[in-house]
Protein backbone atom coordinates (compact mmCIF):
# COMPACT_ATOMS: atom_id res chain seq x y z
CA UNK A 1 0.00 0.00 0.00
CA UNK A 2 1.25 3.43 -0.94
CA UNK A 3 1.61 5.56 2.14
CA UNK A 4 1.90 9.26 1.71
CA UNK A 5 3.59 11.04 4.61
CA UNK A 6 2.55 14.55 5.52
CA UNK A 7 5.33 16.02 7.59
CA UNK A 8 7.84 14.55 10.00
CA UNK A 9 5.48 14.88 12.98
CA UNK A 10 2.23 14.15 11.12
CA UNK A 11 0.05 11.07 11.06
CA UNK A 12 0.32 8.76 8.07
CA UNK A 13 -2.34 9.24 5.37
CA UNK A 14 -3.23 5.81 4.11
CA UNK A 15 -6.84 4.94 5.04
CA UNK A 16 -9.59 4.23 2.50
CA UNK A 17 -13.42 4.22 2.66
CA UNK A 18 -13.55 0.59 3.84
CA UNK A 19 -11.31 1.46 6.79
CA UNK A 20 -13.74 4.26 7.74
CA UNK A 21 -16.59 1.73 7.48
CA UNK A 22 -14.62 -0.77 9.58
CA UNK A 23 -13.86 1.80 12.27
CA UNK A 24 -17.46 3.01 12.54
CA UNK A 25 -19.28 -0.31 12.28
CA UNK A 26 -16.57 -2.16 14.21
CA UNK A 27 -17.14 -0.03 17.29
CA UNK A 28 -20.93 -0.16 17.13
CA UNK A 29 -21.88 -3.64 15.94
CA UNK A 30 -21.31 -5.04 19.43
CA UNK A 31 -24.43 -3.11 20.49
CA UNK A 32 -26.48 -5.28 18.11
CA UNK A 33 -25.00 -8.47 19.57
CA UNK A 34 -25.75 -7.39 23.14
CA UNK A 35 -27.20 -4.47 25.05
CA UNK A 36 -29.91 -3.35 22.60
CA UNK A 37 -32.29 -5.89 24.16
CA UNK A 38 -32.64 -3.71 27.28
CA UNK A 39 -35.13 -1.80 25.10
CA UNK A 40 -37.25 -4.98 25.20
CA UNK A 41 -37.14 -5.07 29.02
CA UNK A 42 -38.45 -1.50 29.12
CA UNK A 43 -40.92 -1.37 26.25
CA UNK A 44 -41.38 -4.81 24.71
CA UNK A 45 -41.21 -5.44 20.96
CA UNK A 46 -42.95 -2.18 20.06
CA UNK A 47 -40.80 -0.18 22.49
CA UNK A 48 -37.69 -1.67 20.93
CA UNK A 49 -38.86 -0.94 17.39
CA UNK A 50 -39.73 2.63 18.38
CA UNK A 51 -36.33 3.14 20.04
CA UNK A 52 -34.59 1.72 16.97
CA UNK A 53 -36.42 4.07 14.58
CA UNK A 54 -36.08 7.20 16.74
CA UNK A 55 -32.42 6.57 17.58
CA UNK A 56 -31.81 5.60 13.93
CA UNK A 57 -33.23 8.91 12.75
CA UNK A 58 -31.00 10.79 15.19
CA UNK A 59 -27.88 8.88 14.21
CA UNK A 60 -28.46 9.36 10.48
CA UNK A 61 -28.63 13.11 11.07
CA UNK A 62 -25.57 13.04 13.38
CA UNK A 63 -23.58 10.99 10.88
CA UNK A 64 -24.45 13.41 8.07
CA UNK A 65 -23.26 16.30 10.25
CA UNK A 66 -20.11 14.32 11.11
CA UNK A 67 -19.49 13.49 7.43
CA UNK A 68 -19.59 17.16 6.47
CA UNK A 69 -17.48 18.30 9.43
CA UNK A 70 -14.97 15.45 9.10
CA UNK A 71 -14.44 15.84 5.37
CA UNK A 72 -14.06 19.61 5.79
CA UNK A 73 -11.70 19.77 8.76
CA UNK A 74 -9.79 16.51 8.10
CA UNK A 75 -8.56 16.42 11.71
CA UNK A 76 -7.97 13.50 14.07
CA UNK A 77 -9.88 14.92 17.03
CA UNK A 78 -13.29 14.60 15.36
CA UNK A 79 -16.02 16.11 17.58
CA UNK A 80 -13.35 17.74 19.75
CA UNK A 81 -11.77 19.58 16.82
CA UNK A 82 -15.16 20.62 15.43
CA UNK A 83 -16.16 22.12 18.78
CA UNK A 84 -12.72 23.77 19.12
CA UNK A 85 -12.94 25.41 15.71
CA UNK A 86 -16.61 26.40 15.68
CA UNK A 87 -17.85 26.69 19.29
CA UNK A 88 -15.05 27.43 21.79
CA UNK A 89 -12.36 25.95 24.03
CA UNK A 90 -14.55 25.01 27.02
CA UNK A 91 -17.04 23.08 24.88
CA UNK A 92 -14.18 21.56 22.87
CA UNK A 93 -12.41 20.17 25.91
CA UNK A 94 -15.68 18.81 27.33
CA UNK A 95 -16.48 17.09 24.03
CA UNK A 96 -12.91 15.80 23.68
CA UNK A 97 -13.12 14.35 27.16
CA UNK A 98 -16.63 12.98 26.52
CA UNK A 99 -15.43 11.20 23.36
CA UNK A 100 -12.42 9.85 25.24
CA UNK A 101 -14.60 8.58 28.09
CA UNK A 102 -17.30 7.24 25.76
CA UNK A 103 -14.85 5.06 23.86
CA UNK A 104 -12.60 4.05 26.70
CA UNK A 105 -15.54 2.97 28.86
CA UNK A 106 -16.87 0.97 25.91
CA UNK A 107 -13.43 -0.59 25.37
CA UNK A 108 -13.32 -1.68 29.02
CA UNK A 109 -16.82 -3.18 28.78
CA UNK A 110 -15.89 -5.03 25.55
CA UNK A 111 -12.71 -6.47 27.06
CA UNK A 112 -14.65 -7.77 30.08
CA UNK A 113 -17.23 -9.43 27.81
CA UNK A 114 -14.47 -11.09 25.74
CA UNK A 115 -13.00 -12.43 28.99
CA UNK A 116 -16.39 -13.77 30.09
CA UNK A 117 -16.92 -15.47 26.72
CA UNK A 118 -13.46 -17.03 26.96
CA UNK A 119 -14.25 -18.24 30.47
CA UNK A 120 -17.50 -19.82 29.28
CA UNK A 121 -15.60 -21.74 26.61
CA UNK A 122 -12.66 -22.62 28.88
CA UNK A 123 -13.96 -22.55 32.49
CA UNK A 124 -10.43 -22.80 33.98
CA UNK A 125 -9.53 -19.31 32.71
CA UNK A 126 -9.75 -16.27 35.00
CA UNK A 127 -11.55 -13.10 33.87
CA UNK A 128 -8.90 -10.70 35.28
CA UNK A 129 -5.83 -11.84 33.27
CA UNK A 130 -7.85 -12.34 30.06
CA UNK A 131 -9.24 -8.79 30.28
CA UNK A 132 -5.69 -7.48 30.78
CA UNK A 133 -4.42 -9.56 27.86
CA UNK A 134 -7.16 -8.27 25.51
CA UNK A 135 -6.53 -4.62 26.44
CA UNK A 136 -2.73 -5.02 26.14
CA UNK A 137 -2.90 -6.85 22.79
CA UNK A 138 -5.22 -4.30 21.19
CA UNK A 139 -3.10 -1.43 22.51
CA UNK A 140 -0.03 -3.05 20.93
CA UNK A 141 -1.78 -3.49 17.56
CA UNK A 142 -2.84 0.18 17.57
CA UNK A 143 0.68 1.21 18.62
CA UNK A 144 2.14 -0.59 15.59
CA UNK A 145 -0.04 1.16 13.01
CA UNK A 146 -3.50 2.37 12.14
CA UNK A 147 -3.69 0.52 8.79
CA UNK A 148 -3.04 -2.87 10.39
CA UNK A 149 -5.46 -2.13 13.24
CA UNK A 150 -8.30 -1.08 10.95
CA UNK A 151 -7.68 -3.79 8.35
CA UNK A 152 -8.02 -6.29 11.18
CA UNK A 153 -11.21 -4.50 12.21
CA UNK A 154 -12.54 -4.73 8.66
CA UNK A 155 -12.29 -8.53 8.60
CA UNK A 156 -13.63 -9.05 12.12
CA UNK A 157 -16.56 -6.68 11.50
CA UNK A 158 -17.35 -8.17 8.09
CA UNK A 159 -17.55 -11.70 9.57
CA UNK A 160 -19.74 -10.51 12.48
CA UNK A 161 -22.11 -8.65 10.12
CA UNK A 162 -22.22 -11.56 7.70
CA UNK A 163 -23.27 -13.80 10.61
CA UNK A 164 -26.30 -11.56 11.24
CA UNK A 165 -27.23 -11.58 7.53
CA UNK A 166 -26.96 -15.38 7.27
CA UNK A 167 -29.02 -15.80 10.44
CA UNK A 168 -31.75 -13.41 9.25
CA UNK A 169 -32.11 -14.94 5.78
CA UNK A 170 -32.00 -18.48 7.19
CA UNK A 171 -35.03 -17.59 9.31
CA UNK A 172 -36.83 -15.69 6.57
CA UNK A 173 -36.39 -18.52 4.05
CA UNK A 174 -37.55 -21.19 6.49
CA UNK A 175 -34.30 -22.93 7.44
CA UNK A 176 -35.61 -22.86 11.03
CA UNK A 177 -39.02 -22.11 12.46
CA UNK A 178 -39.89 -18.55 13.47
CA UNK A 179 -42.67 -17.70 15.95
CA UNK A 180 -44.49 -14.55 14.79
CA UNK A 181 -47.06 -14.88 17.60
CA UNK A 182 -44.27 -13.79 20.00
CA UNK A 183 -44.38 -10.34 18.37
CA UNK A 184 -47.89 -9.80 19.71
CA UNK A 185 -47.37 -11.58 23.06
CA UNK A 186 -44.43 -9.30 23.92
CA UNK A 187 -45.72 -6.21 22.11
CA UNK A 188 -46.03 -3.68 24.93
CA UNK A 189 -45.77 -5.24 28.41
CA UNK A 190 -45.28 -1.94 30.28
CA UNK A 191 -47.80 0.14 28.37
CA UNK A 192 -47.12 3.50 26.73
CA UNK A 193 -44.67 4.61 29.44
CA UNK A 194 -42.50 1.65 28.43
CA UNK A 195 -42.54 2.86 24.84
CA UNK A 196 -40.74 6.06 25.84
CA UNK A 197 -38.61 4.48 28.59
CA UNK A 198 -37.18 2.15 25.91
CA UNK A 199 -35.67 5.19 24.18
CA UNK A 200 -32.84 5.36 26.74
CA UNK A 201 -31.35 2.14 25.33
CA UNK A 202 -32.04 3.03 21.68
CA UNK A 203 -28.49 4.43 21.23
CA UNK A 204 -27.13 0.90 21.79
CA UNK A 205 -27.98 0.06 18.18
CA UNK A 206 -25.73 2.84 16.86
CA UNK A 207 -23.58 4.23 19.70
CA UNK A 208 -20.22 5.42 18.37
CA UNK A 209 -20.82 5.64 14.58
CA UNK A 210 -19.81 9.31 14.70
CA UNK A 211 -16.31 8.05 15.52
CA UNK A 212 -15.87 6.88 11.93
CA UNK A 213 -15.00 10.46 10.98
CA UNK A 214 -12.20 10.53 13.53
CA UNK A 215 -9.76 8.87 11.16
CA UNK A 216 -10.15 11.73 8.64
CA UNK A 217 -6.61 13.00 9.28
CA UNK A 218 -5.26 9.55 8.40
CA UNK A 219 -7.35 9.11 5.22
CA UNK A 220 -5.80 9.26 1.77
CA UNK A 221 -8.82 11.16 0.40
CA UNK A 222 -10.82 12.28 3.44
CA UNK A 223 -13.46 14.15 1.45
CA UNK A 224 -14.33 10.88 -0.36
CA UNK A 225 -13.51 8.30 2.30
CA UNK A 226 -15.34 9.89 5.25
CA UNK A 227 -18.83 10.49 3.75
CA UNK A 228 -18.78 7.30 1.64
CA UNK A 229 -17.51 5.04 4.43
CA UNK A 230 -19.54 6.62 7.20
CA UNK A 231 -22.88 6.52 5.37
CA UNK A 232 -22.21 2.92 4.29
CA UNK A 233 -21.57 2.22 7.96
CA UNK A 234 -24.80 3.91 8.99
CA UNK A 235 -26.81 1.82 6.52
CA UNK A 236 -25.02 -1.34 7.70
CA UNK A 237 -26.08 -0.59 11.26
CA UNK A 238 -29.68 0.25 10.33
CA UNK A 239 -29.99 -3.01 8.40
CA UNK A 240 -28.20 -4.98 11.14
CA UNK A 241 -30.43 -3.48 13.84
CA UNK A 242 -33.64 -4.34 11.95
CA UNK A 243 -32.50 -7.93 11.26
CA UNK A 244 -31.35 -8.46 14.85
CA UNK A 245 -34.60 -7.15 16.33
CA UNK A 246 -36.62 -9.29 13.94
CA UNK A 247 -34.97 -12.67 14.53
CA UNK A 248 -34.47 -12.23 18.28
CA UNK A 249 -38.08 -11.23 18.97
CA UNK A 250 -39.32 -14.14 16.86
CA UNK A 251 -37.11 -16.71 18.62
CA UNK A 252 -36.86 -15.60 22.26
CA UNK A 253 -39.84 -14.96 24.52
CA UNK A 254 -40.27 -11.30 25.52
CA UNK A 255 -43.74 -11.36 27.10
CA UNK A 256 -42.34 -10.98 30.65
CA UNK A 257 -39.97 -7.97 30.84
CA UNK A 258 -37.86 -9.42 33.68
CA UNK A 259 -37.24 -12.68 31.83
CA UNK A 260 -36.23 -13.93 28.41
CA UNK A 261 -35.02 -11.53 25.73
CA UNK A 262 -35.11 -8.39 27.92
CA UNK A 263 -32.43 -9.70 30.27
CA UNK A 264 -30.42 -11.88 27.88
CA UNK A 265 -26.65 -11.31 28.00
CA UNK A 266 -25.97 -12.49 24.44
CA UNK A 267 -29.37 -12.19 22.67
CA UNK A 268 -28.21 -13.02 19.15
CA UNK A 269 -26.28 -16.05 20.35
CA UNK A 270 -29.26 -17.21 22.44
CA UNK A 271 -31.56 -16.73 19.45
CA UNK A 272 -29.19 -18.91 17.41
CA UNK A 273 -29.34 -21.55 20.15
CA UNK A 274 -33.14 -21.36 20.00
CA UNK A 275 -32.99 -22.00 16.24
CA UNK A 276 -31.33 -25.36 16.97
CA UNK A 277 -29.04 -25.16 13.93
CA UNK A 278 -25.48 -26.02 14.99
CA UNK A 279 -23.82 -24.06 12.17
CA UNK A 280 -25.73 -20.90 13.08
CA UNK A 281 -24.90 -21.33 16.77
CA UNK A 282 -21.19 -21.57 15.94
CA UNK A 283 -21.40 -18.61 13.53
CA UNK A 284 -23.16 -16.34 16.02
CA UNK A 285 -20.78 -17.38 18.82
CA UNK A 286 -17.88 -16.39 16.59
CA UNK A 287 -19.67 -13.17 15.65
CA UNK A 288 -20.19 -12.27 19.33
CA UNK A 289 -16.50 -12.74 20.08
CA UNK A 290 -15.25 -10.90 16.99
CA UNK A 291 -17.61 -7.97 17.41
CA UNK A 292 -16.41 -7.41 21.00
CA UNK A 293 -12.80 -7.49 19.83
CA UNK A 294 -13.41 -5.16 16.88
CA UNK A 295 -15.34 -2.74 19.08
CA UNK A 296 -12.54 -2.63 21.66
CA UNK A 297 -10.00 -2.24 18.85
CA UNK A 298 -11.88 0.69 17.28
CA UNK A 299 -12.29 2.27 20.71
CA UNK A 300 -8.51 2.24 21.30
CA UNK A 301 -8.10 3.98 17.94
CA UNK A 302 -10.74 6.68 18.56
CA UNK A 303 -10.04 7.38 22.23
CA UNK A 304 -6.31 7.76 21.56
CA UNK A 305 -7.00 10.20 18.69
CA UNK A 306 -9.21 12.31 20.95
CA UNK A 307 -6.54 12.37 23.68
CA UNK A 308 -3.88 13.14 21.05
CA UNK A 309 -5.92 16.10 19.79
CA UNK A 310 -6.50 17.38 23.35
CA UNK A 311 -2.78 17.12 23.99
CA UNK A 312 -1.81 18.81 20.71
CA UNK A 313 -3.78 21.89 21.83
CA UNK A 314 -2.40 21.88 25.40
CA UNK A 315 -5.68 20.90 27.08
CA UNK A 316 -3.73 18.01 28.59
CA UNK A 317 0.04 17.57 28.74
CA UNK A 318 1.65 18.09 25.28
CA UNK A 319 3.79 15.03 26.07
CA UNK A 320 0.97 12.86 24.68
CA UNK A 321 1.04 14.50 21.26
CA UNK A 322 4.18 12.72 20.03
CA UNK A 323 3.95 10.71 16.84
CA UNK A 324 5.98 7.53 16.55
CA UNK A 325 8.91 8.12 14.15
CA UNK A 326 8.52 4.71 12.49
CA UNK A 327 4.82 3.78 12.74
CA UNK A 328 3.36 7.32 12.49
CA UNK A 329 0.88 6.61 15.29
CA UNK A 330 0.15 8.82 18.33
CA UNK A 331 1.84 6.11 20.39
CA UNK A 332 1.91 7.83 23.78
CA UNK A 333 -1.83 8.58 23.56
CA UNK A 334 -2.41 4.98 22.45
CA UNK A 335 -0.43 3.53 25.37
CA UNK A 336 -2.23 5.87 27.79
CA UNK A 337 -5.58 4.27 26.92
CA UNK A 338 -4.39 1.11 28.66
CA UNK A 339 -4.27 2.18 32.35
CA UNK A 340 -7.57 4.08 32.03
CA UNK A 341 -9.34 1.15 30.36
CA UNK A 342 -7.97 -1.19 33.05
CA UNK A 343 -9.22 1.17 35.77
CA UNK A 344 -12.70 1.21 34.19
CA UNK A 345 -12.67 -2.55 33.67
CA UNK A 346 -11.88 -3.31 37.30
CA UNK A 347 -14.13 -0.72 38.86
CA UNK A 348 -16.62 -3.58 39.17
CA UNK A 349 -19.59 -1.59 37.88
CA UNK A 350 -20.05 -2.66 34.28
CA UNK A 351 -23.57 -1.20 33.88
CA UNK A 352 -22.45 2.12 35.42
CA UNK A 353 -19.48 2.23 33.05
CA UNK A 354 -21.76 1.63 30.06
CA UNK A 355 -24.28 4.26 31.22
CA UNK A 356 -21.45 6.77 31.60
CA UNK A 357 -20.43 5.92 28.04
CA UNK A 358 -23.99 6.56 26.80
CA UNK A 359 -24.31 9.91 28.61
CA UNK A 360 -20.92 10.96 27.20
CA UNK A 361 -22.11 10.00 23.73
CA UNK A 362 -25.38 11.93 24.12
CA UNK A 363 -23.46 15.04 25.15
CA UNK A 364 -21.52 14.72 21.90
CA UNK A 365 -24.79 14.33 19.97
CA UNK A 366 -25.90 17.74 21.19
CA UNK A 367 -22.58 19.42 20.42
CA UNK A 368 -21.80 17.81 17.02
CA UNK A 369 -24.92 19.26 15.28
CA UNK A 370 -24.35 22.54 17.10
CA UNK A 371 -20.78 22.59 15.70
CA UNK A 372 -22.24 22.13 12.23
CA UNK A 373 -24.70 24.99 12.71
CA UNK A 374 -21.82 27.24 13.79
CA UNK A 375 -19.66 26.00 10.89
CA UNK A 376 -22.38 26.88 8.38
CA UNK A 377 -22.75 30.32 9.98
CA UNK A 378 -19.01 31.06 10.07
CA UNK A 379 -18.29 29.64 6.60
CA UNK A 380 -21.38 29.95 4.42
CA UNK A 381 -19.32 29.51 1.20
CA UNK A 382 -19.47 26.08 -0.45
CA UNK A 383 -16.02 25.87 -2.04
CA UNK A 384 -14.30 22.49 -2.41
CA UNK A 385 -11.55 23.62 -0.05
CA UNK A 386 -13.86 24.51 2.82
CA UNK A 387 -16.79 22.13 2.31
CA UNK A 388 -16.18 19.29 -0.19
CA UNK A 389 -19.27 17.42 1.05
CA UNK A 390 -22.45 19.41 1.69
CA UNK A 391 -24.80 17.62 4.05
CA UNK A 392 -28.43 18.00 2.90
CA UNK A 393 -31.43 19.48 4.77
CA UNK A 394 -29.30 21.63 7.04
CA UNK A 395 -29.67 23.25 9.53
CA UNK A 396 -33.06 21.58 10.10
CA UNK A 397 -31.73 18.09 10.67
CA UNK A 398 -29.02 19.44 12.99
CA UNK A 399 -31.64 21.08 15.22
CA UNK A 400 -33.84 17.96 15.05
CA UNK A 401 -30.91 15.70 16.03
CA UNK A 402 -30.15 17.91 19.04
CA UNK A 403 -33.80 17.76 20.12
CA UNK A 404 -33.89 13.94 19.92
CA UNK A 405 -30.57 13.68 21.82
CA UNK A 406 -31.97 15.83 24.63
CA UNK A 407 -35.21 13.77 24.75
CA UNK A 408 -33.22 10.51 24.93
CA UNK A 409 -30.96 11.97 27.61
CA UNK A 410 -34.01 12.97 29.67
CA UNK A 411 -35.37 9.40 29.52
CA UNK A 412 -32.30 8.31 31.51
CA UNK A 413 -34.11 9.75 34.53
CA UNK A 414 -36.05 6.46 34.53
CA UNK A 415 -33.52 4.37 36.42
CA UNK A 416 -30.26 6.24 35.92
CA UNK A 417 -30.88 9.72 37.32
CA UNK A 418 -27.77 9.74 39.57
CA UNK A 419 -25.55 8.56 36.71
CA UNK A 420 -26.97 11.30 34.52
CA UNK A 421 -26.50 14.00 37.15
CA UNK A 422 -22.99 12.79 37.99
CA UNK A 423 -21.96 12.74 34.32
CA UNK A 424 -23.40 16.21 33.64
CA UNK A 425 -21.67 17.61 36.76
CA UNK A 426 -18.42 15.95 35.65
CA UNK A 427 -18.54 17.62 32.24
CA UNK A 428 -19.56 20.95 33.71
CA UNK A 429 -16.51 20.93 36.00
CA UNK A 430 -14.38 19.84 33.05
CA UNK A 431 -15.77 22.76 31.03
CA UNK A 432 -14.68 25.38 33.57
CA UNK A 433 -11.37 23.66 34.36
CA UNK A 434 -10.29 23.47 30.72
CA UNK A 435 -11.66 26.89 29.90
CA UNK A 436 -9.41 28.42 32.58
CA UNK A 437 -6.45 26.25 31.65
CA UNK A 438 -6.77 27.20 28.01
CA UNK A 439 -6.44 30.92 28.81
CA UNK A 440 -2.69 30.36 29.23
CA UNK A 441 -2.40 29.19 25.65
CA UNK A 442 -4.76 31.63 24.01
CA UNK A 443 -3.45 32.81 20.67
CA UNK A 444 -4.55 34.47 17.47
CA UNK A 445 -6.11 31.82 15.26
CA UNK A 446 -4.97 31.97 11.65
CA UNK A 447 -7.60 30.12 9.58
CA UNK A 448 -5.47 30.36 6.46
CA UNK A 449 -2.38 28.88 8.07
CA UNK A 450 -4.11 26.27 10.24
CA UNK A 451 -6.89 25.14 7.90
CA UNK A 452 -6.07 26.62 4.51
CA UNK A 453 -9.41 28.46 4.61
CA UNK A 454 -10.39 32.11 4.16
CA UNK A 455 -11.38 34.08 7.25
CA UNK A 456 -14.86 33.36 8.62
CA UNK A 457 -17.78 35.60 7.69
CA UNK A 458 -17.61 37.81 10.78
CA UNK A 459 -13.90 37.21 11.44
CA UNK A 460 -14.01 36.33 15.14
CA UNK A 461 -10.55 34.79 15.18
CA UNK A 462 -9.84 34.37 18.88
CA UNK A 463 -9.50 30.69 19.68
CA UNK B 1 -10.03 34.62 -9.88
CA UNK B 2 -12.72 32.42 -11.34
CA UNK B 3 -10.86 32.20 -14.65
CA UNK B 4 -7.69 31.07 -12.87
CA UNK B 5 -9.52 28.37 -10.97
CA UNK B 6 -11.30 27.30 -14.17
CA UNK B 7 -7.95 27.08 -15.97
CA UNK B 8 -6.41 25.01 -13.14
CA UNK B 9 -9.43 22.73 -13.12
CA UNK B 10 -9.20 22.21 -16.90
CA UNK B 11 -5.47 21.43 -16.57
CA UNK B 12 -6.18 18.85 -13.84
CA UNK B 13 -8.90 17.24 -15.98
CA UNK B 14 -6.48 16.94 -18.92
CA UNK B 15 -3.81 15.21 -16.82
CA UNK B 16 -5.95 12.37 -15.51
CA UNK B 17 -7.22 9.08 -16.83
CA UNK B 18 -10.91 9.87 -17.40
CA UNK B 19 -11.95 6.27 -17.99
CA UNK B 20 -10.46 5.21 -14.66
CA UNK B 21 -12.38 7.99 -12.94
CA UNK B 22 -15.64 7.06 -14.65
CA UNK B 23 -15.19 3.45 -13.50
CA UNK B 24 -14.35 4.56 -9.98
CA UNK B 25 -17.46 6.72 -9.78
CA UNK B 26 -19.56 3.92 -11.26
CA UNK B 27 -18.36 1.51 -8.56
CA UNK B 28 -19.18 4.03 -5.85
CA UNK B 29 -22.61 4.60 -7.42
CA UNK B 30 -23.33 0.85 -7.41
CA UNK B 31 -22.32 0.71 -3.75
CA UNK B 32 -24.63 3.61 -2.90
CA UNK B 33 -27.61 2.21 -4.84
CA UNK B 34 -27.06 -1.30 -3.47
CA UNK B 35 -26.83 -0.09 0.11
CA UNK B 36 -29.95 2.05 -0.22
CA UNK B 37 -31.91 -0.79 -1.83
CA UNK B 38 -30.89 -3.13 0.99
CA UNK B 39 -31.95 -0.53 3.55
CA UNK B 40 -35.38 0.02 2.03
CA UNK B 41 -36.11 -3.70 1.56
CA UNK B 42 -34.90 -4.97 4.96
CA UNK B 43 -36.13 -2.02 7.03
CA UNK B 44 -39.46 -1.99 5.22
CA UNK B 45 -39.97 -5.74 5.62
CA UNK B 46 -39.11 -5.72 9.34
CA UNK B 47 -41.20 -2.67 10.22
CA UNK B 48 -44.16 -3.95 8.18
CA UNK B 49 -44.03 -7.46 9.72
CA UNK B 50 -43.67 -6.27 13.31
CA UNK B 51 -46.40 -3.66 12.94
CA UNK B 52 -48.79 -6.09 11.28
CA UNK B 53 -48.44 -8.57 14.19
CA UNK B 54 -47.86 -6.26 17.19
CA UNK B 55 -49.37 -3.02 15.88
CA UNK B 56 -52.93 -3.67 17.18
CA UNK B 57 -51.54 -3.29 20.75
CA UNK B 58 -51.33 0.49 20.22
CA UNK B 59 -53.65 3.16 18.82
CA UNK B 60 -53.63 4.27 15.19
CA UNK B 61 -52.01 7.58 16.23
CA UNK B 62 -49.02 5.78 17.77
CA UNK B 63 -48.76 3.55 14.69
CA UNK B 64 -48.55 6.74 12.67
CA UNK B 65 -45.47 7.72 14.71
CA UNK B 66 -43.75 4.50 13.62
CA UNK B 67 -44.51 5.21 10.00
CA UNK B 68 -43.30 8.81 10.37
CA UNK B 69 -39.95 7.74 11.81
CA UNK B 70 -39.62 4.93 9.28
CA UNK B 71 -40.09 7.46 6.47
CA UNK B 72 -37.59 9.82 8.13
CA UNK B 73 -34.98 7.05 8.32
CA UNK B 74 -35.41 6.05 4.70
CA UNK B 75 -35.89 9.58 3.35
CA UNK B 76 -33.00 11.33 5.10
CA UNK B 77 -30.53 8.49 4.47
CA UNK B 78 -31.48 8.30 0.78
CA UNK B 79 -31.11 12.05 0.27
CA UNK B 80 -27.89 12.06 2.32
CA UNK B 81 -26.21 9.21 0.48
CA UNK B 82 -27.24 10.58 -2.89
CA UNK B 83 -25.63 13.89 -1.90
CA UNK B 84 -22.43 11.93 -1.22
CA UNK B 85 -22.50 10.69 -4.81
CA UNK B 86 -23.11 14.22 -6.03
CA UNK B 87 -20.08 15.50 -4.14
CA UNK B 88 -17.93 12.63 -5.46
CA UNK B 89 -18.90 13.48 -9.03
CA UNK B 90 -18.36 17.19 -8.48
CA UNK B 91 -14.88 17.01 -6.91
CA UNK B 92 -13.39 13.77 -8.25
CA UNK B 93 -11.01 15.38 -10.76
CA UNK B 94 -10.04 18.33 -8.63
CA UNK B 95 -9.32 16.28 -5.50
CA UNK B 96 -8.02 13.24 -7.43
CA UNK B 97 -10.32 10.71 -5.77
CA UNK B 98 -9.46 7.69 -7.88
CA UNK B 99 -5.65 7.90 -8.11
Amino acid sequence: MTEQMTESTGLVKSLRPYHVWALGVGIVLVGEYMGWNFTIAKGGVLGSLFAMLVAGTMYIMISLCASELGSSTKLAGGPYDWARLFIGPGAAASVGLAVYMEYIALQAADAIVVAFIAQEIWPDLQVFPITLLVIATLTFINYRGVVAALTLNFFMTAIAFLAIIVFFFSGTFGVFEMNPERLFQGALPNGLIGLFAALQFGPWFFLGIEGAAMCAEECKQPSRAVPLGQQAGMITLLVGAAMTLFVCTMLIDSSVPAEGLGVSVYPLFEAAQASGIYLLIALLALGTLLTCLSSANGCVCDSSRSWFALSRDHFVSPWFSSVHPKYQTPYKAVIFTMPIAIAFAFSGYLDQVITFSIVSGLLCYVLIPFSLIRFRKLFPMNSSKVRPFISPLQPWIAWFAMAIAIVIMSTLFWGYRYNLLFALAFYLIAYFYFHNRHKKYIKHFDWGKEMGWPNPSHHDTKE
Amino acid sequence: MNEISQATHTQVVHNIDKEKYAQGLQKDTYLIIGALALLVIIEGYVVYTILSYAGPAVSAGIRGLYILFFLLVIGIETIGYWEVRKSLKQHMYELKYYE
